[in-house]
C-alpha cells in the first residue's frame, strides 16, 4: 500500500508518452519543458481526490452564492419592468401580494378544476402539479391517508380523516404522532408552504414577547390524550408541549406534575417547555429561580444533556424577571454553568441576553460588544425559532441604547454576509433593523457618509417611514449640506411622500437652510441650479397635486403653510428668482389667512428689501399689505421706507394710505 | 472676519457636541492614538483663529468671546447639577488612568492638556508677542477647565438634558453666520465601552459537575412528529422569498418541480432502474423455446425482436408479451404454416420448439 501513489504514476506515465510534459502543465498550469535527466527522480505523485457526494441543490446554492445582493436593483421578486419597480412600502407590499394572489387563483383553479390537471405525461410524474385528492364523502379513510397529512402538515384534513376513522383502531403510533401533531398547532390550519411572500408580511408572531393563551381548552388534544387507555410517557410529553407552546402554563404545570406522580421521566422537549412557563407558574423571581435550578437537577439525575434550547428557555423564562439585578446576575451563572457542558449560545440566546441587560429605562450596558466580538468570531447555527429576531433587537440596542455607530455597523456587516441574510426574520423585523440602523446613522454620521449608506439602502433593500425619512433630511438640513436636497425631494416623490406636509417643511427647511449659489463655480447661463431647480419642481408639484385634488374634488389634508412659502421665497431670494419670489408673494397674498402658520417676517423684510432695489413698487405693497395684516412691528417702518425710497405713482400712494389705514395715520402723527 | 466668526461657531458647535457625545474632552485632552492628527488639525484651526481674532473689530469680538464664556460657563453650571452622581451601573465607570506625568520640554505646566496642544498654545502666546505669559497662562487655564469639566462629565453617565440643549441651541442661533456653516458634522460618537461585559464573566454554580448525561439522551422518548414539525418550522423561518434565480431553482427543485443537478435523465425512473441494460436489448434468448431455427418464420422474429431491441418506450415486460402474442399467433396458425411449408412438418422429426 505504500508504494500505491507511485504506481499511480508510473500507470500514468505509461498511458501518456509525454506524461512528463503533461504532467507538469497538470501541476502548474502553464507548460515546463522538461529537462532530459530529470525524468525518473521527479515523478510526482498524483493525488486524486476523493469523490464528494453531492446533493440535488448543491450546485445552485454553489451558483446563488456568487449572485451578489445589488441594491441598484429591486427585489428579485419584482418584475424587471420600471414602471412595475415598487418604491414605497405600500407598493412593495401590494406588489408582492398581488404577484401571491395569482398564484393563490391558479391554485384555486386547479384546485377546483382537479379534472382538467389529470393528464400524467410527465415521466417521473411531478407531484406537485397535480391537484390535491380532495375528501369526499367517498373517499376511503385509511390510517396511510391521515399519516400523510401528518408528513405534510396539512391539520385540517388530518383532523378530517382522524374523526372519519375508529380511534381506537389506529396503531398507538399513529395516535401518538396525531397527538403531538394537534398539540404542536393548536387544531390551528397552517399557511400553505408555497404561499411564501404571505409568510413573509404576516407581521412578526413569532418573535413576540408576552405570551397569550392561546391553547384550545378541551379541544382535540386533550381529547385524543383522554381517549388514550394506557397514558404513555410520551402523551404526557406531547400535552405539555402543546399547552406550554400556546400558553396555557397553569395546563401544561398540572400534567408535569400529574406525569411525575406516576413515575415518569420527562424528556428533553418537556423540559424545555417546563423552563419556558417557570416565569408564569411561580410569581416572584426567587421561587422562579428556585424552580429553575430544580429542574435543573432532575435533568441531571435523569441524565438528560440539556441542549442549546434547554439554555434559551431558561433565558426567556428570565428574562421576565422585572429586577434588573437578579435577572443579571442568574443570567450570566446559567452560561456560565451551560458553557461547562459544552453547550454554546445561538443567536436566540443573545437575543435574550439583550432583553436582559439592555433594557429600557435601565443602565446602559455595552454586553453586545462582546456578543458581537463572538459572532464575528463564529457564526453559530440556526437552532432556534427566536434566533431570526436577534438581528432586529440588535440594531434596536445599538439606536436606542448604546448609541453606537460603530457597533452598528459592524453588526450590519455581520448581517450582510451571505449565509446570515435570511437570518432577518420577516419583513416586520426588516423594517425595524433598518429603521434603527438609518435613524442612529442620522445623528451620528455627517451628511456624506450618512448619504452613501442611505443611497445603498433606499428604495431597493428599505423604505424609509415617514420619521425615518424627515430624520435624514433635519440631519441633512442641521449641516447644511444643500446638495443632497434635491436628490432627497426626488426620492420623496418616488416613494410617495411627497404630499405630507411635514416632509414638504423639513425638505423645504433643508433647501433653505443653504447660502445661495456658491460663486466659485461657473455656471452655464441656460444651466439652473439644482437647488433652485427643486425649488420651482416642489411648487409645482404641490400646485398640480392641489389643482388635481380640488378638480376631483377629493380631500386633502396638504395644504401650503407660512414656513414652507417662506423657505421658498427665502431659496429664490438667495438665488435671485425675482419673479418666482413674486410669484410666492402673490400666494401669500391671496391665501393670507388659509395659511396656518405665518409668513416669516425676516423673509418678508429680504423680500421688501429686494423690492425696494428693484424699484418694484406693486409687489412692495403687496408685502406691506401682508406685514400690516398681520400685525408685525415692522410694517410701519416699512411703510415710512416705501414713501421715501420708492416711487409712487398716485394711486399707489392712495393704495399704500389705504393700507395703512389708521396705523399709518398714528403713526405719522406720532 | 467673518471666517472667524464661523471659527468661533464651529468651536461652539464642537464644544455642543462634547457635552452630548463627550468626545472632544479626549480630543483634546485624552486619546492619543486614535485622534491625534485630527488634534493637529484643530490646533491649527485655532492658531489660525487667534491669529485672525487680532485683527478683529472690537465690538465682534467681545461679543464672540461673551457668548464663547457664557456658553462656556452655563456647561460647567450645568452638569455637576443635572447629572446625579450616584450611578447604579458599576461597569461603566473607568478607572481613572494615572496619568505618567509626561515633561513637557519648555512649560512643564500641567499634565492634562496634551502636548501638541501645549505647542498650539506656547505657539498663539509667541505671536501675541506682548504680555506673552499672561496670555498663555489664561489659555492654559481655560483649558484645563474645559478638561476638568470634561473629565467629570465623561465619568457620570450620559444623560441628555432637553432644557439645557434647547438653551444651547437658542444661543447658537442667535450668532449670526456669514460664510456657509461647516458642511462636517463632528466625528461619529465613540462611547468606547470601558469595560466590556463578558458573557462569561460569572462563576458557574457547578449544578452540571458531577452529571453523567447518557449517550442517546435526546433519543430516548422523544417526540418524533412533534421534533420533524419544530425543524419544519425552523425552515421555514429562513425561507425567504428568492433572491435571485438560483434561489428559485433551489426551491422549485426542493419541490420536486424541476430536474436535479447533475442532470440524469433517468432520475425518477426507479421501477425501470431495476432491470439491466441487456434485458432491453438482447431478445433472442426467448425466442429460443419456440421458434423454428430457420425459416420465414424465424426471419420475421429476428426482425421483431430487433426492432423491440431498438425502442426505448416499452418496458421489458411489455416487450416480452409483445414476443408471446406473436408465439401464440403462430401458434394459431400452425396447421396453415406447415401446410404451406413455411415451417417444416416435423411430426416426424419432432422439432423441439413449437410442439413443446
Amino acid at each position: 500500500m505504500m508504494s500505491y501513489p507511485n504506481l499511480n504514476a508510473l500507470v500514468w506515465q505509461h498511458l501518456f508518452r509525454n506524461a512528463r510534459r503533461l504532467q507538469s502543465v497538470w501541476k502548474s498550469g502553464r507548460p515546463i519543458v522538461p529537462n532530459g535527466n530529470s525524468f525518473s527522480t521527479e515523478a510526482k505523485e498524483i493525488a486524486i481526490p476523493n469523490y464528494i457526494p453531492r446533493g440535488p441543490t448543491d450546485i445552485l446554492e454553489a451558483l446563488a452564492s456568487t449572485v451578489k445582493r445589488d441594491p441598484t436593483a429591486p427585489h428579485y421578486k419584482f418584475h424587471d419592468d420600471p414602471y412595475l419597480i415598487p418604491a414605497s412600502n405600500h407598493a412593495k407590499r401590494s406588489y408582492a401580494l398581488a404577484q401571491e394572489a395569482g398564484r393563490k387563483a391558479a391554485n384555486w383553479i386547479k384546485q377546483e378544476h382537479a379534472e382538467l390537471f389529470q393528464h400524467r405525461n410527465a415521466e417521473p410524474f411531478i407531484e406537485a402539479f397535480s391537484p390535491a385528492e380532495k375528501l369526499a364523502e367517498t373517499t376511503p379513510m385509511t390510517e396511510d391517508l391521515l399519516k400523510k397529512y401528518i408528513h405534510t402538515s396539512q391539520v385540517a384534513n388530518a383532523i378530517h380523516v382522524y374523526g372519519k376513522l375508529d380511534a381506537s383502531a389506529l396503531s398507538p403510533e399513529t395516535r401518538q404522532s396525531f397527538l403531538e401533531f394537534v398539540a404542536f398547532y393548536n387544531e390551528e390550519d397552517q399557511l400553505n408552504e408555497d404561499f411564501i411572500e404571505e409568510r413573509w408580511f404576516k407581521s412578526g408572531m413569532k418573535g413576540k414577547d408576552q405570551i397569550r393563551q392561546t391553547w384550545k381548552n378541551n379541544g382535540l388534544a386533550e381529547t385524543v390524550f383522554n381517549s388514550m387507555e394506557r397514558k404513555t410517557p410520551e402523551a404526557y410529553c406531547a400535552l405539555i408541549c402543546g399547552m406550554a407552546r400556546h400558553g396555557k402554563a397553569v395546563g401544561a404545570w398540572e400534567y408535569y406534575n400529574q406525569m411525575l406522580a406516576e413515575g415518569f421521566t420527562p424528556n428533553l422537549t418537556t423540559y424545555n417547555s417546563i423552563f419556558k412557563i417557570a416565569g408564569i407558574v411561580r410569581e416572584d423571581a426567587e421561587h422562579q429561580i428556585i424552580l429553575i435550578d430544580e429542574t435543573l437537577r432532575s435533568m441531571v439525575h435523569a441524565g438528560i444533556q440539556p441542549n442549546v434550547r434547554t439554555l434559551n428557555s431558561i433565558l426567556e423564562s428570565i428574562s421576565r424577571i422585572p429586577i434588573y439585578r437578579v435577572a443579571r446576575e442568574k443570567s450570566l451563572q446559567v452560561l456560565s454553568d451551560f458553557k461547562t457542558i459544552g453547550v454554546k449560545p445561538s443567536l436566540g440566546s443573545y437575543y435574550f441576553l439583550l432583553k436582559i441587560f439592555c433594557r429600557e429605562k435601565g443602565p446602559i450596558n455595552n454586553i453586545l460588544v462582546g456578543i458581537v466580538n463572538r459572532l464575528e468570531y463564529e457564526m453559530p447555527p440556526l437552532q432556534d425559532l427566536h434566533d431570526v429576531a436577534f438581528f432586529a433587537e440588535a440594531m434596536r440596542v445599538c439606536n436606542y441604547h448604546l448609541e453606537d455607530v460603530q457597533l452598528a455597523k459592524r453588526l450590519h456587516d455581520l448581517l450582510c454576509l451571505p449565509q446570515n441574510q435570511t437570518l432577518i426574520g420577516d419583513s416586520y423585523k426588516e423594517s425595524i433593523y433598518y429603521r434603527c440602523f438609518l435613524l442612529l446613522l442620522t445623528r451620528a454620521e455627517g451628511p456624506e457618509a450618512l448619504m452613501e449608506m442611505y443611497r445603498h439602502l433606499v428604495p431597493n433593500i428599505y423604505t424609509p417611514e415617514q420619521n425615518v425619512f424627515e430624520a435624514v433630511v433635519k440631519s441633512i438640513a442641521e449641516c447644511s449640506a444643500v446638495q443632497y436636497v434635491p436628490e432627497l425631494w426626488s426620492d420623496a416623490v418616488y416613494m410617495d411622500m411627497g404630499e405630507r406636509e411635514s416632509i414638504l417643511e423639513v425638505l423645504l427647511e433643508a433647501l433653505a437652510s443653504g447660502s445661495g449659489p456658491d460663486p466659485k463655480t461657473v455656471s452655464d447661463k441656460d444651466d439652473v441650479d439644482p437647488v433652485l431647480a427643486t425649488a420651482r419642481a416642489i411648487i409645482a408639484h404641490v400646485d398640480n397635486f392641489l389643482k388635481v385634488a380640488e378638480e376631483k374634488d377629493r380631500t386633502t389634508s396638504l395644504r401650503w403653510t407660512g414656513s414652507m412659502l417662506g423657505n421658498l421665497a427665502k431659496v429664490f431670494l438667495q438665488y435671485g428668482d425675482v419673479a418666482s419670489a413674486n410669484g410666492i408673494m402673490i400666494k401669500v397674498n391671496t391665501l393670507k389667512n388659509q395659511l396656518s402658520s405665518f409668513f416669516p417676517v425676516a423673509t418678508l423684510n429680504k423680500f421688501y428689501e429686494s423690492c425696494i432695489e428693484r424699484q418694484d413698487s406693486a409687489m412692495a405693497l403687496m408685502a406691506i399689505a401682508y406685514a400690516v395684516e398681520m400685525g408685525y412691528d415692522e410694517s410701519s417702518s416699512m411703510a415710512k421706507q416705501a414713501r421715501e425710497q420708492l416711487k409712487l405713482d398716485e394711486r399707489q400712494q392712495q393704495k399704500l394710505n389705504s393700507i395703512l389705514g389708521s396705523t399709518s395715520t398714528t403713526s405719522e402723527e406720532s | 472676519m467673518a471666517t472667524s466668526i464661523r471659527n468661533t461657531k464651529m468651536l461652539l458647535r464642537r464644544a455642543f457636541s462634547v457635552k452630548r457625545n463627550e468626545t472632544l474632552a479626549r480630543n483634546l485632552c485624552f486619546t492619543r492614538t486614535l485622534n491625534a492628527n485630527e488634534d493637529q488639525d484643530d490646533s491649527k484651526k485655532v492658531v489660525a483663529e487667534k491669529k485672525n481674532k487680532a485683527e478683529l473689530r472690537e465690538a465682534k469680538q467681545k461679543e464672540a468671546k461673551a457668548k464663547l464664556n457664557m456658553l462656556l460657563e452655563s456647561m460647567s453650571k450645568t452638569t455637576s447639577k443635572a447629572f446625579p452622581s450616584e450611578s447604579t451601573l458599576s461597569l461603566a465607570t473607568p478607572k481613572i488612568r494615572a496619568k505618567p506625568a509626561k515633561p513637557v520640554k519648555r512649560t512643564a505646566v500641567n499634565t492634562k492638556i496634551e502636548p501638541e496642544m501645549l505647542q498650539a498654545v506656547e505657539d498663539v502666546s509667541n505671536m501675541l508677542s506682548k504680555e506673552k505669559e499672561a496670555s498663555k497662562n489664561s489659555l492654559i487655564a481655560k483649558l484645563e477647565a474645559v478638561a476638568d469639566e470634561s473629565e467629570r462629565a465623561r465619568l457620570e453617565p450620559f444623560k441628555p438634558n432637553k432644557q439645557k440643549t434647547e438653551d444651547l441651541n437658542s444661543l447658537l442661533n442667535t450668532l449670526k453666520v456669514d460664510g456657509k456653516k461647516p458642511k462636517n458634522k463632528p466625528p461619529a460618537p465613540k462611547l468606547a465601552p470601558v469595560k466590556v461585559e463578558d458573557i462569561y464573566g460569572a462563576q458557574p454554580s457547578g449544578i452540571f459537575s458531577k452529571a453523567h448525561f447518557k449517550e442517546e439522551s435526546s433519543a430516548v422518548s422523544g417526540l418524533a412528529t412533534w421534533d420533524m414539525l419544530y425543524e419544519r418550522e425552523l425552515e421555514l423561518a429562513v425561507t425567504h422569498p428568492p433572491a435571485n434565480g438560483f434561489q428559485q431553482m433551489i426551491r422549485w427543485t426542493k419541490q420536486g418541480k424541476v430536474w436535479q443537478f447533475p442532470i440524469d435523465n433517468e432520475q425518477g425512473l426507479d421501477e425501470e432502474a431495476q432491470v439491466g441494460f441487456h434485458e432491453h436489448v438482447f431478445l433472442e434468448p426467448h425466442l429460443k423455446p419456440w421458434c423454428p431455427r430457420r425459416g420465414p418464420v424465424r426471419h420475421f422474429m429476428e426482425l421483431v425482436v430487433v426492432g423491440l431491441s431498438k425502442n426505448p418506450y416499452l418496458t421489458v415486460a411489455q416487450k416480452k408479451e409483445h414476443i408471446n402474442w406473436f408465439r401464440d399467433f403462430f401458434e394459431a396458425k400452425r396447421s396453415i404454416l406447415i401446410d404451406t411449408g413455411a415451417i417444416p412438418d416435423i411430426t416426424t422429426k419432432s422439432s423441439p420448439s413449437i410442439s413443446t
